[in-house]
Order: structure tokens, then sequence, then C-alpha cells
């Protein structure tokens, strides 16, 4: 009961508009003095949660996404993606799906790569006689697969919470996040095929593509240095999120002639921001962990978990529903900051692998992304396409569904995030 | 009282130029991290010469380059915030509801400034090192905790004198 007014009071406060830092401290402040009188110590839970080796790696891929962006090699990574597949039925579609899977595994953020990919590809597909409802699904949805295909900022924030290896979950969303993108991609092709008004181009030249890859390669060879050196264990999750940025301003500064020292400080500027926008939540929701270890919070939902004999399936679906409804109400990071401190022993006593809930958990959030009444990408599009709402949610309706399925589909069958880390270092 | 309010405007210009000298120096921080954990990788790999203090030098240097940009983030509002409610309701409430937020940013970030300050004081006290290669008096980095939230709080009453309209001037604006 403590537990549901808690979070009941939690969620009403950030929906007032208050910082996510701000509320997430102020609860915790209010619970405290209430519980034990005094406050004393708050700022320890800050700084052991915030000076951590994995957590330098946000900032890094947030640095090297930023980078690709002011230098436009995102635009040639679309052109490309579009030269490849424009001849298909809902072609267009298909390559903005793509461009949001490539871009995925550079930025390590949804809300980046619908609104860089979005910038390119929503004017495109209108051009082409898309139905704008129909545009804005696609590259709502397809942003998604930003914190699902790694990189992911948000499953560094998960690791950090559970002490999963941040390789593994990097590793294991790989599949899953794959597995989505094709799905969105099939059902493109089949929508264009229903709905007969969408231009079919001629397909491209070899030339075309050959000189579309020429200036797309640098972008399409960052994912497979920076995965392909924490699935081979040559660097560290951290690591290779150095090495990324590192070859992001190289590629930009050398290969590209596109990044003055401004627009490398900018991008810089950029990272800072965004990492000290995340990290407070992260500080905060350390003062909210400890507040809710302080009232034992954890161990009643263990207790209570133990003595009603509910199993792995029927947690899972009670915590995956419950994360559902706060999607539609938190963004991403408080609820994952929120919630798996909370569920974490229970996980644990249940046998739950930590990396495969870590998975359950980002496909849910992705829905998160796109469900109203609060759902970052739907306002990600509105703010680059000026459209109403209404026409958003009607566009990212089925991609609810496939995502849902997808969700469904990786509780029923766990291998599917769970082979990969296990033929690996990962593995355990 | 227009004195007063002359030097409440300067005061928060002061501010403000501490919030973005802040965020600048965080992007540097940031450019750092970067460089030192590829100097790692290349030391180790191409000249089979590990360097352990980089991980534990990088992991204090987040924290710096969190607190160094917080402030900036608070005075350009960019802290992220569901507006759900407070979007539908009509302009004065929607003030008084931001008056409200930032007055609990003023709260939260005065509790983890004097807290972050006694944790600072006790490690500066018992001369507490790091654990790692290092052994660096960690109150060297605790320090900026109390220092970050101190500016963030200045950043958010900034932000609310300038919406009850305290100032002689209005915001610069700038960003």
């Amino acid at each position: 009961m403590t537990l549901i007014l808690i979070l009941l009071g939690l969620v009403l406060l950030l929906l007032t508009g208050i910082p996510l830092f701000a509320g997430l401290g102020l609860t915790s402040i209010v619970v405290l003095v209430a519980v034990e009188g005094r406050v004393g110590g708050l700022a320890d839970e800050v700084y052991a949660k915030l000076s951590n080796y994995v957590l330098v790696a946000i900032p890094l891929f947030a640095l090297m996404a930023h980078v690709l962006i002011k230098a436009k090699i995102v635009d040639d990574l679309y052109a490309f993606a579009y030269t490849l597949v424009r001849h298909w039925p809902g072609g267009l579609a298909v390559a903005t799906v793509l461009a949001c899977t490539v871009f995925a595994a550079i930025s390590g953020s949804s809300v980046a790569t619908a609104l860089t990919i979005g910038s390119v590809a929503i004017p495109q597909m209108l051009r082409y006689g898309y139905r704008p409802h129909v545009a804005y699904g696609v590259l709502a949805a397809g942003g998604t697969l930003g914190i699902l295909i790694p990189p992911s900022g948000p499953m560094v924030l998960y690791s950090v919470v559970t002490e999963a290896s941040i390789g593994a979950l990097f590793i294991a969303g790989l599949v899953p996040g794959l597995l989505l993108a094709a799905l969105f991609a099939a059902f493109c092709v089949l929508h264009a095929l229903v709905d007969g008004r969408i231009e079919r181009l001629p397909a491209a030249r070899p030339g075309e593509i050959l000189g579309a890859l020429r200036r797309a390669v640098w972008a399409l060879v960052l994912p497979p240095v920076v995965l392909g050196g924490i699935y081979l264990g040559i660097f560290t999750a951290t690591e290779a999120a150095a090495v990324g940025a590192l070859a992001a301003i190289a590629i930009a500064r050398f290969a590209y002639g596109a990044l003055p020292l401004g627009a490398l400080l900018e991008a810089a500027h950029e990272s800072a921001r965004t990492t000290a926008m995340l990290f407070l939540i992260l500080g905060a929701a350390a003062m909210f962990g400890h507040v809710i270890s302080v009232l034992g919070l954890p161990r009643d939902l263990l207790a209570l978990v133990v003595g009603q004999e509910i199993g792995q399936l029927g947690f899972l679906l009670a915590v995956m529903a419950l994360v559902f409804l706060l999607g539609m109400f938190l963004e991403t990071i408080s609820i994952i900051l929120v919630t798996t401190p909370i569920v974490l022993p229970v996980m644990l006593h249940l046998g739950i692998d930590p990396v495969w809930y870590g998975i359950l958990l980002m496909v849910n959030l992705e829905l998160a992304l796109i469900t109203p009444p609060v759902g970052m990408n739907l306002f990600v599009i509105k703010s680059i396409s000026g459209a109403g709402l209404g026409q958003i949610v009607r566009g990212v309706l089925p991609y609810v569904l496939l995502l849902l399925a997808g969700l469904v589909a990786v509780l029923l069958l766990p291998e599917l995030a769970l082979w990969l880390p296990s033929t690996t270092r990962f593995g355990r | 009282m227009a004195g007063l309010r002359r030097a409440l405007a300067l005061s928060g210009r002061g501010i403000d130029l501490l919030c973005r000298a802040g965020v600048w120096l965080g992007a540097l921080v940031a450019l750092a991290m970067a460089g030192l954990l590829g100097y790692a990788v290349v030391l180790r790999y191409l000249l089979n010469r590990p360097q352990a203090w980089t991980d534990e030098l990088v992991s204090y240097l987040v924290v710096l380059l969190v607190m160094l940009a917080g402030a900036e983030v608070m005075r350009r509002g960019e802290h992220l915030a569901v507006d759900l409610v407070s979007a539908r309701l009509p302009s004065a409430w929607q003030r008084g509801v931001e008056i409200a937020g930032l007055l609990s940013v003023l709260l939260v970030c005065g509790v983890l400034a004097v807290s972050g300050w006694q944790m600072t004081a006790f490690s500066h006290m018992v001369d507490l090192r790091s654990t790692g290669h290092l052994a660096l008096p960690v109150w060297w980095i605790q320090a900026s905790i109390p220092a970050g939230f101190l500016l963030i709080g200045l950043a958010a009453l900034v932000r609310l004198l300038r919406l009850l309209g305290a100032e002689a001037a209005p915001p610069a604006g700038r960003s």
C-alpha cells in the first residue's frame, strides 16, 4: 500500500511539469523527513551513483551522435538506404526504417534518431504520395529502435542500477532490435501494396548505388567498429564509446571536411547538456532508491510475491503491464530508474536473467515513446512536422501492435535476447 | 527599490555567465574523457602498456561534467519534465505551477548543497583517498557536488525572480 501511495504521489507530482530530477528529489526528501526526521547523507547517494565508469559511455555516445549530425553524415546514410530500396513497394518508408536502424546503432537515443532521420525523411515521403499520418508513424516508430539497438543510453542506465553487464545488454538487444526493424519494414511493404497511392520509383542503377555507398561508407563503418569491438572483447562499452566518438570526429573532420573546431565544440556542448539532464535524474533516482530501501519496499514486494506463489511469467506479465501503463504518462528514463530498484530483488529471487528483463524493459519503453498522452517521439514528430498529435497517434497505432507482438515474442522466447550473449564472452 | 531591481538584474547576468562558462568547461571535460580513453586503448594495443588510472580518472570526471553543465540546462529550461497537466491549465495557473516547480528545485538543490558540503568536509577531515591507482583525495571531486547544486539552485532562483518580474531588465535571452 505504501509503495502504491508513493508511486501515485510521485506520478501526480511529475505530471505537474516539475523537472523530473526535482520531482524525484522532493518526493525522497519528504518521505525521508516523514520517516526518519532527517535528510542527511543524500549527497553520498548521488555521488556514489554518478562516479561510475560505465556511465562515461553516455556522454561519449552522445558526442559521437552530435558530431555526425553536425557533419550532416546522416543525409548520406538516408540517401544510401533510399537508393537501395526505393523501387520496393513502400520503398521510401523501408529506407526510413533502414536509416533509423543504422542511426540507432550510432546514436544510442530514440529521440535523436526520430529527430535526425525525421528531418530528412518526412519531406521526401510526403513528396512521393505518402499520407502524412503514415509518414509520421514510420518515423516515430522507427526512432524507437534507438533504445533497443545498441549502443543505448537507457541500457547503460539500467546496467548501472542492476549491475548487469552492459556489454551483454548491448549484444542482447541486437537480435530483437533487428527483428523489430524487419517487422516494421515488412509492414511498410504490405501497407504500400494495399494503399495504391504511393508512387513506385525505378530501381537505382549499380553506379548510382555505388556512388551512394561511397558517400555513406563512413557512417556505415562506425556501428561495426563500436559493436564489433565490444562483441570481440577488444574494448569495454565505455572505451567503445570513446573510440566511436574519436572515429566520428576524425571522419567528420578529415573524410567529410565538415567539422570546424567551432562545430566540434558545439557538439561537445550539446553532449554535456544532454548528460547533465540525464544524470541529474539519475542522481535524484539514487535518492529515491535510498528512500524505498529505507522503507523496505523491495523486501515487502518480495514477501508478497513469495506469499502469493507468483511465478516468473506471472510476475513479468504484471510488471510489464505496470511499465506499459506508466509509459503512457512518464518518459523512459524515470520509468527505468523508479521501477528497476523496486523489482530487482524479486527478479533475482525468481531467477529472471537481468539481461533478459532489460531487453523486455527496453521493448516496453519503445512503446512508452509512442503511446499517448506522453510519448517523447510523438512530440518530436509533432515539432518537426507541425502536425496534430491525433494524426501522429493514428500513424503509430499499427506499430504499437507490432511492438506488443515483439514484447510477447521476447517474453515467450528469451533466447531471442539471450542467444547472442551466450555465444560470446558475456555468456554465463 | 529600483536600485535593488538593478542589483538583482546584474547578479542574474553574473549567474548566467557562470552557467555558460560551466557548460563550456563541461564540454571540454567530455572531449578530455574521449581523449583519455582513446589514449588508453592505443597504449594497451599498440604499445602493450595498459593504463589503469584512466578508468578511475574518467569516472570522477563524469561527476565534474554533470555538475559543471547542470546549471546551464536549468538556465535554458531544458530539464526533462512531463507537462501533460500544466500545458492544459490557464496561463495564470501555468505560472503558478512553474513557480512551485522552481521552488521545489530550490529546496532539492539546497538540501543537496548542504548534504554535499557535509560529505566533502568529512572526506577532507579524514583524508579519504580513492581506492584505485591514483589514490586521489576524494574531496577534490566531491566538492563539485555542493558547488554544482549551489549553481543549479542559483540558476533556478534567477528564473524564479525573472518570472516574478523582480528584475529591472528582461532576461538576456541568449543561449
